[in-house]
């Protein structure tokens, strides 16, 4: 049985959200402190993912980027220079519903004769790559797809042999990636997770990816923003937030706007009239 | 006044609408289907919009017209459904005693129609494809010249 490490991504200051995600505090806990809460139990090599060249001490070691910006991929391929024959859980700071029993499940059914388990987050039903356990084997995939210069995490999660697995709710891979994010997860925090029965419009470009004028649902999502990026991942828009108005039984709303059973919600992308 | 409608827009009955003998200015802008767009040759456009908050919107910026030029008189109509080339897709009308007020309120109106009203236009091109418009990246807030 090979070592199990983990190596927790602190990400940096992130430009939608404009400030450090690891330093968010959702329910008076920080989202660093929380991953770390959950990992403890699992791992007592533990590891903080940090920039190239970074020596400033923390609380658990360090493990630096290889060189300057690499993205993601880059701290995967620092653990693997560290410890070539460990199992690796990569896993973002920014994953404010993922549950200790979500990671469990990832260890049980872990499977070495795979490059990686993974969740397929159940809104697009693409695989994760920032919550993941990879193989060794992954590791010689991972330097050869750097070497072509191919940064991108999915894409290299996409090509392997994987065994995908679902995790414990549809919300648990939700990120942080907006300040208007960070709203949605504070009032499930304070409100709690409660199903409602919307009615959604789509119009224009958004009614034609959508395949459709309007839609009856049932939604978790406590505010329209938390609403909009499930829709948006389920009819993979192309558009997103900041190009889209919502309505709420026809009045203009904010994304931070909470959301109640039975209303109806409009999707509308940049008018275009005259 | 505000309002949308599927049908042709009756120039003649609009302009007796707002004839006024207080008025010596009338300023009319019909924005019109061309047949061109970044470069492509357009067949017709089709326009959409959200029924409710379309006219709602619409009221709202008379209503801010008004309140800004008092001495205006307003009014505007946006078509919707399917246009060929040449067509009238939206008139905005604003009569006012003198010239000024009239052409001012006019380029507000027109300016706020286009960035707020949420109206939306599919273009079909002659090589067959069909694409929904995108807002010129200048369109905005702030007035500019196309």
């Amino acid at each position: 049985m090979k070592t199990l490490k983990a190596l927790i991504l602190t990400g940096g200051k992130s430009s939608r959200m404009g400030q450090d995600k690891a330093s968010l505090e959702i329910g008076g806990i920080t989202q660093l402190d929380r991953i770390l809460s959950i990992i403890q139990p699992l791992t007592e090599h533990l590891f903080l993912s940090v920039g190239h060249g970074d020596i400033h001490p923390r609380d658990h070691p360090t493990l630096p980027d290889l060189e300057p910006r690499p993205g993601p991929l880059g701290g995967l391929q620092a653990a693997f220079h560290h410890d070539p024959q460990a199992l690796w859980l990569l896993i973002a700071c920014d994953l404010p519903l993922i549950k200790h029993s979500d990671l469990q499940n990832l260890i049980e059914h872990h499977d070495q004769n795979t490059d990686a388990t993974c969740f397929l987050n159940p809104l697009d039903q693409h695989p994760e790559p920032l919550c993941a356990i990879y193989s060794p084997t992954a590791s010689q995939k991972l330097d050869e797809l750097i070497e072509k210069n191919q940064r991108c995490a999915r894409r290299f999660l996409a090509s392997l042999n994987r065994t995908d697995l679902k995790p414990s709710s549809s919300k648990s891979l939700l990120n942080l990636n907006r300040p208007e994010h960070l709203n949605e997860l504070e009032h499930l925090h304070q409100h709690g997770v409660i199903e409602k029965e919307l009615t959604v419009e789509y119009f224009a470009k958004l009614s034609q990816e959508a395949d459709t004028d309007s839609e009856n649902i049932r939604s978790s999502a406590a505010t329209l923003a938390g609403l909009w990026e499930e829709l948006r991942l389920k009819h993979h828009f192309s558009l997103d937030l900041p190009h889209i108005k919502p309505a709420i039984n026809n009045e203009f709303a904010d994304w931070t706007t909470p959301l109640s059973n039975h209303q109806t919600i409009a999707f509308m992308p940049p008018f275009a009239g005259g | 006044m505000f309002s949308i409608q599927a049908t042709p827009i009756d120039l003649a009955a609009l302009r007796q609408n707002m004839a006024d003998p207080s008025c010596g200015a009338l300023v009319i802008f019909e924005g019109l289907v061309r047949n061109h767009h970044e470069g492509q040759e357009v067949e017709k456009l089709h326009y959409t919009h959200h029924p409710v908050l379309a006219q709602k919107e619409g009221e709202r910026i008379i209503a801010e017209i008004l309140t800004k030029y008092p001495m205006v008189k307003a009014r505007a109509i946006h078509r919707v459904g399917t246009l060929q080339i040449g067509e009238c897709a939206v008139i905005t009308l604003t009569s006012s005693a003198h010239r000024e007020a009239a052409f001012e309120a006019n380029r507000l109106l027109i300016d706020s129609i286009k960035a707020h009203v949420p109206i939306w236009k599919q273009e079909s091109y002659t090589n067959g494809k069909v694409e929904w418009t995108s807002p010129c990246p200048n369109c905005g807030p702030v007035p500019h010249t196309h």
